[in-house]
């Protein structure tokens, strides 16, 4: 707190911050490396909140909200802010990125203090950081195998058998197949695939549902109606179960956005007497353009015509032709499911293509993620893993840690994986080139190279090598080799094992870079008199 | 040439064990010789009714195992003492139209099912319980399957399908789609080189007559120069050497040598009309015969060397 507000000029700004940024990475960086150190965190307000314990670099920056040193604050809120955004980009790379930010800002206050020009350094920090990540970028090897894909789930996570059930489950289902991560009954990971295109949304059931309704309903060779129809009328039904049986399927599945209680009894009439089996279930999606996406999906895999009330379809007008088909379908009270359409495959390549084709091109995470997630549906296989903790704050935090490790993991399978331990971070140094035309250039260069060998540097120190005398030995090795921690020796990283998603490697080196350069060009810091506590995120 | 007759009685699929006892699939059920000549009914109990039609046939690789499949099932045939074991497939029942059994199956005990409409379905346990795997299948009507012989090391399976071959480098749980050229073309066949692990080489005979070869285990694939087909169906392959192929077209059968060459040459070429499968052995060491099954029920045997 401060009587008033005010203003604070260099050098004594840059001083301040430099001691907050300091503090901030120094409570991250023992969670870098495969045996992280954990940081107990006591909950910000409540009582019989248990301490938090954790190792992940962008949950412990988030738990700092404020420090007591109100004039280093500001310091070790950007790296707050900084970490925070890395960890919901990528989810991984945290601590690697802070320690890496930290050697920059470190090296190049001292150059600006010493007369450099900040805003020439900038300029030289951010076109290195572009070769740098082309020089990691050109490291990238696919990740391939169930071997692989444990080895970086568990360089990630630090839980064998977190790691063991995703190496299994990505190497089934691919960058693009569906993962629903859960809470499970029985203590420890399990994991299940399930067949098909699979969509939340539950069965439909009447106002007053009676016992003998069941909760879950499984149909062969069963006609769809894809529509978003608001059905009222029972007569409504009828077209669409003729339809059914011009068709020869033996089974009707109504996708609809709502039945009413009338048009559900002919359904559940029809089922009892074994005379056409079927069952209704809500149109999937929240937002309009989810529901259309998903009537599209639907139509694709099952060769059927969605009927949306926009172009004012109606289900007493049906024809047999609109029908999708499909070999198995189930509901229960939770979810519905599709295997084995009826489409023309070639039509479903195309869509498939479409979609990964636009995935490609988009840059909004949450689009891409529901692209994803619509790719993996129309390939057809989605896995469950099921994590049970011994409390219930154990299960959570698995879970997320979890979901985390697969968000990476899939990022590794379509970037491609580089060797770990830094060892990919030191092979890029050469990316800054030694000699530079102006001093500004040459400190940038000098500041990247220092910056690389830092996450080596932080691995070494946290296992309890001397950090000086291992980065001396590495350089002597070749490119790629590295402390393998886990076996304390120094080792061809790829041959070990020992890797890293490519790209969580450039976010970390992007957010480092970028943020070092704008953090090295501020003249000025301005402090309020009641400082903000950083709750958001 | 020796023929087995019956009307209205197609031959779908030929096996042959590791001790030279060949498995014919036909309409009317499955049918055993000793030498190709002389074929014996076995009554098989497919369980379900319908037609007994054995429309895919696979023999272990070493062993005295052989898989037959029909409409909903499998059967598990001991050439031995010939016991058999039928196990159902999930439903809804499924059409089997294709099966492979690991080269390590004494081992692994692993067996593959392509459907005519359900994709693929795996066992781990010699053909006892079935579970569909078709991750990434797009196309779910299987013409036919291939296994590498390096099974248990690389867990490569490739399957045809309507539109095109797919791979799988997991034992055939998940699947990829293979750069395929032809625009997408219907795939009767594979084959795959005896010598996958060193030249890598696998083969897809198309419905309009094209041979494509991949040598990056079956992530791409070219079009085989050289080889008149005259536009037939490819309906049959069998490598019986590295790069000796044996192609069955819809009106006659070719032996290629050296395949993999620019200028592959045709040794022999017989003119045989309806071929839809045909299988190769070597009764003794030099020598190899084709015996091919034809749409008119016809089994011939061919010395071709």
């Amino acid at each position: 707190m401060f009587r008033r507000p005010h203003i604070l000029f260099q050098p004594a700004a840059r001083r301040h911050f430099l001691r907050g940024a300091q503090r901030m990475v120094a409570v991250l960086r023992p969670t870098l490396g495969p045996f992280p150190r954990g940081v107990l965190v006591m909950p910000e307000r409540g009582i019989g909140r248990e301490p938090e314990w954790l190792d992940s670099g962008g949950l412990i920056a988030r738990r700092m909200v404020q420090l007591a040193d109100a004039y280093a604050d500001p310091g070790a809120m950007f790296v707050r802010h900084m970490v925070w955004r890395l960890h919901e980009d990528v989810g991984d790379g945290t601590a690697t990125a802070a320690v890496m930010f930290l050697e920059l800002l470190e090296q190049g206050m001292r150059y600006v203090a010493a007369g450099g020009d900040p805003a020439l350094l900038r300029r030289h920090l951010l076109s290195m950081t572009e070769s740098i990540c082309a020089a990691l970028a050109a490291q990238a090897m696919p990740l391939e195998g169930r071997q692989q894909m444990m080895n970086v789930a568990e360089s990630i996570c630090s839980d064998s058998s977190i790691a063991t059930a995703l190496g299994e489950v990505f190497a089934i289902i691919g960058a693009e197949g569906c993962l629903d991560v859960q809470s499970g009954l029985r203590p420890g990971v399990e994991r299940e695939y399930v067949e098909g295109m699979v969509y939340e949304s539950a069965l439909m059931s009447p106002r007053f549902p009676s016992d003998d309704i069941p909760r879950s309903i499984e149909l062969e060779r069963a006609a769809l109606v894809i529509s978003d129809l608001e059905v009222g009328s029972p007569r409504d039904i009828l077209p669409a179960m003729e339809a059914a049986l011009a068709v020869e399927a033996q089974a009707l599945v109504l996708i609809a956005d709502r039945l009413s209680d009338e048009a559900h009894s002919v359904l559940e009439v029809n089922r009892r007497r074994g005379a056409l089996p079927s069952f209704a279930v809500r149109v999937p999606g929240l937002r309009r353009d989810e529901q259309i996406a998903a009537l599209e999906d639907i139509a694709a895999l099952t060769g059927g015509t969605p009927l949306r009330r926009e172009s004012g379809a109606s289900l007493a007008a049906v024809t047999p032709d609109q029908l999708g088909r499909v070999r198995r379908a189930w509901a229960n009270t939770t979810h519905f499911g599709l295997a084995r359409g009826g489409g023309e495959p070639r039509a479903l390549r195309s869509r498939v293509d479409a979609l990964r084709c636009a995935f490609e091109i988009v840059d909004n995470p949450s689009i891409r993620r529901d692209l994803q997630q619509r790719i993996g549906r129309l390939t057809g296989g989605a896995a469950v893993v099921r994590i049970c903790g011994a409390t219930a704050a154990e299960t959570s935090a698995r879970i997320a840690l979890t979901q985390r490790t697969a968000d990476v993991l899939r990022s590794a399978l379509r970037s491609g994986v580089a060797p770990g331990g830094g060892a990919a971070l030191l092979v890029s140094r050469p990316a800054a080139p030694a000699v530079g035309i102006d001093s500004a250039e040459r400190a940038a260069c000098l500041m990247w190279r220092r910056a690389l060998a830092a996450p080596a540097r932080v691995i070494a120190a946290n296992a309890g090598y001397d950090d000086d005398a291992m980065i001396n030995t590495l350089d002597s090795l070749p490119a790629g080799y590295g402390l393998d921690v886990r076996s304390g020796g120094l080792t061809d990283m790829r041959c070990a094992g020992v890797l890293d998603s490519v790209d969580v490697l450039i976010a970390a080196v992007r957010t480092a870079g970028g943020s070092a350069a704008l953090v090295l060009t501020i003249e000025a810091q301005v402090y309020r008199r009641s400082p903000p506590v950083s709750v958001a995120p | 040439m020796n023929e087995e007759r019956d009307e209205y009685d197609p031959v779908y699929a030929l096996a042959a064990t590791s001790q030279g006892t060949l498995f014919a699939g036909r309409r009317s059920g499955l049918f055993r010789s000793g030498d190709g000549v002389a074929w014996a009914s076995l009554p098989v109990d497919l369980l379900i009714g319908r037609e007994p039609s054995i429309t895919a046939l696979a023999g272990a690789p070493a062993g005295d195992v052989v898989f037959a499949g029909g409409y909903g099932c499998v059967v598990r045939l001991t050439t031995g003492d010939m016991q058999q074991r039928v196990s159902v497939l999930p439903r809804p029942l499924p059409l089997v139209t294709a099966l492979v059994v690991s080269p390590d199956y004494a081992r692994d005990g692993v067996v593959l099912a392509g459907t005519a409409e359900d994709g693929v379905f795996r066992s781990t346990d010699r053909g006892e319980r079935w579970t569909p795997w078709n991750i990434g299948l797009l196309d779910h009507h299987i013409i036919d399957l291939a296994i590498s012989p390096m099974f248990a090391v690389d867990e490569t399976v490739f399957a045809a399908t309507e539109t095109g071959v797919f791979f799988s480098i997991n034992g055939g749980r998940s699947w990829r789609t293979s750069a395929f050229p032809s625009d997408n073309d219907p795939v009767q066949c594979l084959a795959v080189s005896s010598g996958l692990a060193y030249d890598v080489a696998v083969y897809a005979g198309t419905e309009s007559g094209a041979l494509l070869i991949s040598r990056d285990q079956g992530r791409s694939w070219r079009t085989a120069t050289g080889i008149a087909t005259g536009g037939q169906p490819i309906n049959a392959l069998a490598c019986v050497a590295d790069t000796t192929l044996i192609i069955g077209l819809a009106d006659r059968l070719l032996l290629i040598d050296d395949v993999l060459s620019p200028h592959p040459g045709v040794i022999r070429e017989i003119h045989h009309p309806g071929i839809t499968t045909l299988v190769g052995v070597a009764p003794t060491p030099g020598a190899l015969v084709a015996i091919i099954g034809g749409a008119d029920g016809r089994i011939n045997r061919w010395r071709l060397r």
